[in-house]
């Protein structure tokens, strides 16, 4: 036995084990990335970092007091005191994080779905539409996204000013495309309302009737709880009816897109001037909250009426109260946020986050990049002639969205990269200038994924920490090419022997690698990919 | 690729083995015959062997030795070591490129001829710069020389072994000493000397012994360590009287052997007294020693008016001890030296077996043969104090108590012969020149541990190293000697990886794996190679071994301070004028090593006249505006240094300020350097210290294996802030970001590697840190970042044109008899006018950076 003291806990462990093995026994979480219990340590993360201090041992030179090691590997040994949660170790395991960062290239979240104010997870529609599955393509639009076909409209699209593929054949139609799904939708004449979650019996005010306050309205009402709409304005759909021509914005695509939100339950006061017709006051003693989307309302009046809100109230704000933009996306993601921010206040619990708090982009890619990634089954075909966007055929329309290079990160939910880089705060970007590896792609559509459909496994080099995991586990379960290291220094990566194909290396353990690889290099390949 | 032959693949394996650890040498058998590594083969491999495609696939990426495309027919090495670094190896690499038309990442010349490649370090570096053509080394190179480089090779191709130019040689290393009597001539024969040109002044005096047919003897010796005057050839006269010729060349060896071997024949006397005469005559000089001098051809050769090659110091031919000046400087040199590593220097011939034997040599080994005493060797080693040389200084006597210590019975003993250090050449020189001193220490440590099996690991770059400690090893085995021990001893060699000089990776490379080093503990001591306790000591640590046994601890100790004991050998290279392997008591001052040994700076102030100075008129390049700590600033006159580069790419650089500290392992870490494993590079106020740690982070991030996070990411980083900083591309917090990273990388990675190669950054910036911020303002004080100096004609130009018929970017118009005028927008700051012009100080280099150019540069990279 060895008494060990870590973070100020005296454990007693066996003999043996490392400052991992006794973190975990006595509950104290230390970040691995590249250590897996059943393998030997590869000790190359680093970011399990530990401040060990005494014993000096055996021989001096090793263990000198305070030095930071690895405790996936560093054995304890009677006396340890090991520091985990300190400023200098926390210090260190994020400069770890920083580094490796800036060797990564990846996006988290695809560029036009982090561009998009809305945050509509586009590439997940544009491969819905690619298969042919409308009706999922539909329900992702309308997840995250009111009024897609008024957006498909009027939107300058600025998801599109990002989009990758934008250096090779023109960016994709991801605006003409959520107008198409949505309009496919509305001529059937009853259009698809989403479900509501459960009753909350929570009754909230919403102020004004525009992009922002329809768009809170939705959310809200999919969350489950009670809405009404006030608006001095006749109709509602503020600026959308009242800045925009119909040639432009046709009335009826408003109104049918409006009536889905009425068909949510959404309650509409119209006529109804707030100060004049109904005081703040009022509200107040009415509802359980309140959203202020009154965007053509001065925010000076609102100021002046700030006073009379009680302390304690339940006030969001949103749309051109925050801004002075015209940009309609932008405003209806207002209204997204302060729905969500008002559903917070109410009952504790956060709905889903659209965007991680933490992400890596890939920055621009070259046109070398972007033909590398094509690689993973995007069509070659050019960008079609917006001028023929409102009549887009669904051949044509799959055709479109097999264009899409499905740019975002496959394991973002799992990364553990991602995942301590939010922790520990990293900033992806302390490293300025620092050199782009060279992205590398390499893909199997014969090394079938367990439960997988037939996917195959990408490799993405781009996106590897080098831990040697993958080695690891193709080793052990005796593939006979399995894979190697290549090069050293920063160009090392795992590699197939003699430039073999993937498939040929991972005849039975890809399922295995592809679970074992802690960050998205490793990641099931889109259905569409050709190894 | 179905073409290549593979019945060559089983004959390799036939002889290599098949076991995983056969796969180095397996891998460097095939591209021995192939050039490269063809895919086909590797597989061949994987099916004969027990080696895997996984294993042969990172091995053979891993060492830079190897080759996966076919080279071209001849492959120039180009050094990049500390020394040919700051002697401008980079120009001669560019202006190499230039000439052959090999553009990036091209390596090899489109007419298949050429390969370039980037070597470490060739251990010849008092030549710097130096390259190798296949076989064959040249120093003192320079851009400017790179056509008569090329037009000397092709000649010499044609007729191999007609004598060349004076910096050129020819390897082929003779047999062995030719027995005579009376006089002997003895000539140092290490690879520097021979590079030199030795090899073919002992042939010189072989054949003139010959044709004299002379009663004489002549001794192939190693390494005098006096690099600065090779070739050497030392002639004792019966009586015991010596003479030592420094710089010799072919037409110097005929009078000098006349001068001393008498002919048995009266008939060739009388030619030769003839002969003399003619030639005192034709010389009109009375002694036949200046008349030597005035024939030696080592006045720089003409070539259409140009000065080709120089050597870096034109030392005075010295004929014998009478020559005062000489004289004065060899007592110098080697007054201060104790020989303890290199005891007998000079006079052994290295595989002379009966000739160690008969001196003191294996008296020690005797001595524990005869009466095993373990514990009382180790006793002995504890009590000298002495510490380890390869660079940590751990307690030796305490490493071996350890292994001897560990449990089990079969353990190892390893001799890391690697040093990969660019700038130094200790080991090398030891391994060619003593190499029965280093297997008689080797053979006691595994007495001492009780280890039944050695191994030498030494560096593929030292081919010679390789080929004397073989030659001694079949000698020690056919007398018996190891048998008698008990013990085996094999070679392997390196494949091109600095790292495998750490010792964890060392064993991972002799076990056929990539040279990956691993976390310690556990320490090799406990868990070495195949898992078995292993002693790997330093070549120079085995060395002082012998000597402490015959000597006793006590007289060890007597030298050095109070806790680093007895001597250290540096190689001692850079802008000093007698660079040279010398060995010297721990405790002595980096000052009086560099001044008083070495000399001083190579080129004073002054002489010469060929100062890359910065001229007087440019404001922002005049260094005593600067705010840089210089010593020199203001260009004092006198032999004076800068700074002392120590320890290699782990060391760091010592200014001339603190060069009063001794040399101790304690006190050197505590300036930030460490004693490494003995490369002492001299830099003068030409020397850029950002420069200097910009070239030793672009060499371990280049050798970094990349296991781990901090080194393999950290380092490139850190590289990427420097390289901005010399480009005049960096923002004052990326100053601070390079200090946080490097104590951040030095805290956290896996091996000495990476937590030791912040520190050339680090000590620069502390006693430095002037000159970086002269870069963020866009100056290098030194003149020597390119991206941040002009070259400008100054009104000394007599319009000779010898800079605009030179100059391979067409930036200089022809104007005959008229000022000539550099064009910025096509200087490429090759530094070929500057060499060329016969004017001191008609060429300038001027700091500060070219508004206009950084922004033309600024806009090329994005
Ligand atoms: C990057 C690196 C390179 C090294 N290179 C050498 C080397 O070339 N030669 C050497 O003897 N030791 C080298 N060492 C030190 C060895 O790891 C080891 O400490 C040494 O061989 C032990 O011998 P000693 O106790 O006699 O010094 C190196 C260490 C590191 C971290
Ligand atoms: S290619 Fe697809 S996923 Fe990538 S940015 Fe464009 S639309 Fe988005
Ligand atoms: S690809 Fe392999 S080495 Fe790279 S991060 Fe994934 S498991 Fe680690
Ligand atoms: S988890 Fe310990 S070094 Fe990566
Ligand atoms: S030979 Fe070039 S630095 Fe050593
Ligand atoms: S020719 Fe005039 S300076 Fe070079």
């Amino acid at each position: 036995m060895a008494r060990v003291t870590i973070d100020n806990l005296a454990l007693d462990v066996p003999d043996g084990l490392t400052i991992l093995q006794a973190a975990q026994r006595a509950g104290i979480a230390i970040p691995t990335l590249c250590h897996h219990p059943d393998f030997a340590p590869n000790t190359s993360c680093l970011v399990c970092l530990v401040n060990v201090m005494a014993p000096v041992p055996a021989m001096a030179g090793g263990i000198a007091p305070g030095r930071m090691l690895p405790a996936c590997a560093t054995r304890v040994s009677d006396g340890m005191v090991v520091e985990s949660e300190t400023p200098a170790v926390h210090e260190a395991r994020k400069t770890a994080l920083e580094l490796l960062l800036s060797d990564h290239v990846g996006d988290c979240v695809a560029p036009c779905a982090r561009t998009c104010p809305t945050h509509m997870e586009i590439p997940g529609m544009l491969a819905a539409i690619a298969q042919g599955d409308f009706i999922r393509a539909l329900a992702i639009v309308k997840h995250d996204m009111v009024l897609p076909v008024t957006l498909g409209c009027v939107c300058p699209a600025p998801c599109e000013n990002t989009c990758h593929r934008a250096a090779e054949g023109g960016a994709i139609m991801v605006c003409a495309l959520h107008r198409w799904v949505g309009q496919r939708d509305l001529v059937t004449g009853r259009p698809w309302v989403p479900p509501r979650a459960e009753p909350t019996g929570r009754h909230i005010a919403i102020v004004g009737a525009g992009p922002a306050g329809l768009s809170a309205a939705y959310h809200l009402a999919l969350l489950g709880h009670e809405v009404t709409v006030f608006d001095d304005h006749p109709h509602a759909g503020g600026m959308l009816r009242y800045g925009t021509s119909p040639d432009a914005l046709p009335r009826p695509v408003l109104d049918a897109e409006i009536g889905v939100i009425t068909a949510l339950g959404v309650h509409w006061q119209l006529n109804t001037a707030l100060g004049r017709d109904i005081p703040l006051a009022h509200l107040q003693t009415r509802f359980a909250a309140l959203i202020l989307a009154a965007g053509s309302l001065a925010p000076s009046k609102i100021e002046n009426q700030k006073s009379e809100i009680r302390p304690g109230f339940p006030v969001s704000y949103a749309g051109a109260i925050l801004h002075p933009g015209r940009l309609a996306v932008r405003s209806v993601a207002e209204g997204k946020r302060a729905a969500f921010t008002i559903h917070h206040l109410l009952t504790g619990s956060r709905p889903a986050a659209e965007l991680p708090a933490f992400l890596v982009s890939a920055g621009k890619r070259n046109r070398e990049e972007v033909h590398t990634l094509m690689r993973r089954g995007a069509s070659p075909i050019a960008r079609q002639d917006p001028s023929l966007r409102t009549d887009l055929l669904p051949l044509d329309a799959i055709a479109q969205a097999q264009r899409c290079l499905q740019c975002g990160c496959a394991k973002i939910e799992s990364c553990r990269l991602r995942r301590y880089a939010q922790e520990y705060g990293a900033r992806p970007h302390r490293f300025p200038g620092a050199h782009r590896p060279i992205v590398e792609i390499h893909i199997s559509s014969r090394a079938a994924l367990s439960g997988g459909g037939g996917a195959g496994l990408t490799f993405d080099a781009g996106k590897c920490i080098a831990c040697g995991l993958c080695l690891q586990v193709a080793a052990a379960q005796g593939e006979p090419l399995g894979l190697a290291w290549r090069g050293r220094g920063l160009a090392l990566r795992p590699s197939v022997p003699f430039h073999k194909p993937l498939a040929q290396a991972l005849t039975h353990s890809a399922q295995a690698v592809l679970e074992i690889c802690p960050t998205g290099a490793f990641t099931a390949a889109p259905p569409t990919a050709q190894p | 690729m179905t073409s290549v032959d593979l019945i060559p693949v089983d004959a390799i394996i036939a002889r290599c083995g098949r076991g995983p650890e056969a796969c180095i040498p397996i891998l460097q058998a095939i591209q021995d015959h192939y050039h490269y590594l063809p895919t086909p083969a590797l597989e061949r491999v994987c099916r004969l062997t027990d080696i895997t495609p996984a294993q042969i696939t990172g091995v053979a990426s891993f060492y830079s030795h190897f080759r996966t495309r076919p080279s071209g027919q001849h492959i120039i090495r180009i050094c990049h070591g500390t020394a040919c670094h700051v002697h401008g190896s980079q120009r001669v690499q560019d202006a190499l490129a230039r000439s052959l038309q090999i553009i990036a990442p091209a390596d090899t010349s489109p007419d298949g001829q050429f390969t370039l490649e980037r070597v470490a370090c060739l251990g010849c570096c008092t030549l710097a710069p130096v390259l190798q053509i296949d076989q064959l080394t040249f120093g003192h190179q320079s851009g400017a020389a790179v056509p008569q480089l090329l037009a000397d090779f092709a000649e010499l191709s044609r007729t191999p072994g007609s004598p060349a130019g004076g910096t050129c040689m020819n390897p082929q290393v003779s047999e062995g000493s030719i027995p005579g009597a009376g006089v002997e001539f003895r000539v140092g024969l290490g690879s520097c000397c021979i590079a030199k040109g030795s090899q073919r002044v002992f042939d010189a005096v072989a054949a003139e012994l010959h044709h004299l047919g002379a009663q004489a003897t002549l001794k192939r010796v190693g390494c005098v360590g006096m690099c600065y005057g090779t070739p050497l050839l030392e002639v004792i006269e019966p009586a015991g009287r010596r003479h030592v010729y420094e710089s010799v060349t072919i037409a110097d060896v005929i009078s000098i052997v006349r001068r001393h071997a008498a002919p048995k024949r009266l008939t060739t006397r009388f030619g030769l007294w003839i002969d003399r005469t003619l030639d005192r005559l034709a010389a009109a000089t009375p002694a036949v020693g200046s008349a030597l001098a005035e024939q030696s051809p080592r006045s720089p050769r003409e070539w259409q008016g140009v000065r080709v090659n120089p050597p870096a110091a034109t030392t005075p031919l010295m004929l014998s001890l009478a020559d005062q000046k000489s004289e004065i400087r060899d007592h110098q040199f080697l007054s201060r030296q104790v020989r303890i590593a290199t005891e007998h220097f000079g006079q052994l011939d290295p595989l002379d077996f009966d000739e160690y034997q008969r001196g003191d040599g294996l008296d020690a080994l005797k001595r524990y043969l005869a009466v095993p005493d373990p514990t009382g060797l180790i006793a002995t080693i504890t009590a000298s104090g002495l510490r380890g040389r390869g660079g940590a200084g751990f307690p030796t006597g305490r490493k071996w108590e350890l292994v001897r210590a560990a449990p089990g019975t079969v353990k190892y003993v390893i001799a890391n012969g690697d040093e990969g250090d660019p700038g130094a050449f200790m080991d090398r020189m030891l391994l060619e020149s003593f190499p029965y001193r280093i297997i008689e220490g080797l053979m006691l440590a595994a007495l001492a541990v009780g280890a039944r099996a050695g191994f030498f690991y030494i560096r593929a770059e030292y081919p010679l190293a390789v080929q004397r400690i073989a030659a001694a090893l079949d000698q020690c085995r056919q007398r018996g000697l190891l048998t008698q021990a008990g013990l085996e001893i094999s070679i392997r060699q390196g494949a091109g990886a600095f790292v495998c000089g750490e010792e964890t990776a060392l064993i991972a490379s002799l076990e056929g794996r990539r040279g990956t080093p691993r976390l310690r503990p556990p320490f090799p001591a406990q868990d070495g190679l195949w898992h078995k306790p292993t002693l790997v000591n330093n070549v120079e640590t085995l060395a002082m071994v012998p000597w402490i046994v015959r000597h006793g601890p006590a007289a060890f100790a007597a030298y050095g301070t109070a806790r680093s004991k007895g001597t250290k050998v540096f190689a001692l290279a850079g802008k000093v004028q007698r660079g040279g392997l010398i060995e010297v008591p721990m405790g002595i001052t980096l000052r009086q090593i560099v001044e008083d040994l070495g000399g001083g700076v190579d080129h004073p102030e002054g002489v010469g006249g060929k100062e890359p100075g910065t001229s007087s008129s440019a404001s922002a390049g005049d260094p005593s505006s600067s705010a840089s700590p210089w010593p020199l600033s203001g260009g004092a006159p006198g032999p004076s240094f800068k700074a002392v580069q120590i320890g290699g790419p782990s060391g760091g650089c010592i200014p001339a300020e603190l060069a009063d500290t001794p040399i101790d392992f304690e006190a050197l870490a505590s300036l930030g350097a460490i004693m490494g494993s003995g490369g002492l590079v001299v830099l003068d106020r030409h020397d850029c210290m950002v420069d200097i740690a910009r070239y030793f982070l672009a060499f371990t991030q280049d050798q970094s294996c990349g296991h781990c996070t901090f080194c393999r990411i950290g380092t490139r980083r850190m590289l990427e802030i420097l390289e901005r900083l010399c480009a005049g591309q960096a923002r004052p917090p990326e100053l601070l970001e390079l200090e946080t990273l490097a104590h951040q990388i030095r805290g956290s990675s896996l091996c000495g590697l990476g937590k030791t190669a912040p520190n050339p950054v680090l000590t620069t910036l502390r006693y430095f840190r002037g000159e970086y911020e002269a870069h963020l303002q866009g100056r290098c004080p030194a003149g020597r970042c390119k991206a941040l100096i002009r070259y400008r004609i100054t009104d000394r130009c007599d319009g000779c044109t010898l800079c605009a018929q030179q100059c391979p970017d067409q930036a200089i118009p022809l104007t005959p008899y008229r000022v000539h005028r550099i064009d910025q927008s096509r200087c490429s700051r090759c530094d070929t006018c500057r060499i060329i012009c016969p004017i001191p100080g008609a060429v300038v280099v001027e700091s500060g950076l070219n508004p206009e150019d950084t922004k033309t540069r600024s806009r090329q990279d994005n």
